[in-house]
């Protein structure tokens, strides 16, 4: 029987699932790229990206370009809970499967 | 409990944003919009009797020779400045993510589009200038459908858009249909005219999906602001 305490209950949650992978694809994130890209409003997509914050797991890049402008990026403690994450679920899914 | 149907829509979801974001958008909507313009304007002004490439080149060679040459040079140049404005575009969006300039995402964009755009390049040597618009299109258009499996919609549907364009004007004559003679008079019938169909169809065809693109794609753009204080 597999043990589901493995997994990951800060990414486990949709709309931060949706983050983590989006920040492992790509480098950084704009707040702004992120919010087209998952269709989240801004109270939602603060929440989310705070408590991934506060978790260590993402880091937050504050810069004035043209205009104010925040970035979004995986930490290496994010990235390694993300493939962590994705190993348990593979392993769910073999166990449900076998 | 998280069960196995419950990880599987949990992978599906991980997939499905991992190809959203490796969606790679060769063309950049701002650049679109300047090359739209700059065809506009060469297209329409700097054409016939106003183009300054076949004036050049008229002193030095036939006027039938110095009106295709003329043409493929100017269009040339035009090409080069979008492709310049282009890649200005494609490096400032590569920078705000945080990616190389030369990202995966470029090289596949290359790869894909090589092929298409260098039998465009070779057959514009033997077309007659009146055929080379719809050849261009043509090929342009088969170049960026070959980007399809990581192009955003728009710019596939941008790439049938010219592909079906240029296929219609390579059998039907636009010149009839389009009423060009009615629409465009020259103002004296002594002096050849200020436009032409070649030049014509490239202002209105290559000038105007790329600016209709443009503002489609540069409507949705997200905003590059700060998230509101929480």
């Amino acid at each position: 029987m597999f043990d589901f305490e493995k997994l990951d209950k800060t990414i486990h949650e949709k709309g931060r699932l949706g983050i983590m992978t989006l920040l492992a694809a790509r480098p950084t994130w704009t707040f702004g790229d992120l919010k087209v890209e998952l269709k989240m409003s801004d109270g939602n997509l603060v929440t989310h990206l705070r408590t991934l914050h506060q978790t260590g797991y993402v880091s937050v890049t504050k810069e004035i370009l043209d205009r104010p402008q925040t970035s979004y990026a995986l930490t290496e403690r994010g990235r390694k809970a993300f493939q962590d994450y994705l190993s348990v679920l593979e392993q769910i899914v073999k166990t449900g499967r076998g | 409990m998280p069960q196995s149907s419950d990880a599987e829509e949990h992978l599906r979801i991980i997939r499905s944003l991992m190809e959203k974001a490796t969606i790679y958008r060769a063309i950049s909507a701002q650049a679109a919009l300047i090359g739209g313009v700059l065809a506009g304007l060469a297209g329409g002004l700097l054409a016939g009797r106003n183009d300054p490439f076949v004036k050049a080149l008229s002193s030095s060679m036939l006027s039938a020779n110095a009106e295709v040459y003329g043409f493929q040079l100017k269009w040339l140049v035009v090409l080069l400045l979008c492709i310049g404005v282009n890649l200005f575009f494609l490096q400032r969006d590569a920078k705000r993510r945080g990616e190389p300039f030369v990202s995966p995402g470029m090289r596949a964009a290359l790869n894909a589009m090589g092929p298409a755009l260098f039998t465009g390049a070779v057959v514009t040597s033997l077309w007659a200038r009146d055929f080379l618009p719809q050849m261009w299109m043509i090929f342009y258009g088969l170049a960026i459908l070959s980007t399809g499996h990581f192009a955003p919609k728009s710019l596939i549907r941008l790439g049938w858009a010219f592909l079906f364009t240029g296929l219609i004007l390579a059998i039907v004559n636009g010149e009839t249909y389009m009423g060009l003679r009615e629409h465009l008079p020259d103002s004296n019938p002594q002096e050849p005219p200020a436009w032409t169909y070649p030049d014509t169809l490239m202002a209105r065809i290559f000038g105007g999906y790329h600016i209709i693109y443009a503002l489609r794609t540069l409507r949705r753009a997200p905003a590059t602001v700060a998230p509101p204080a929480a």
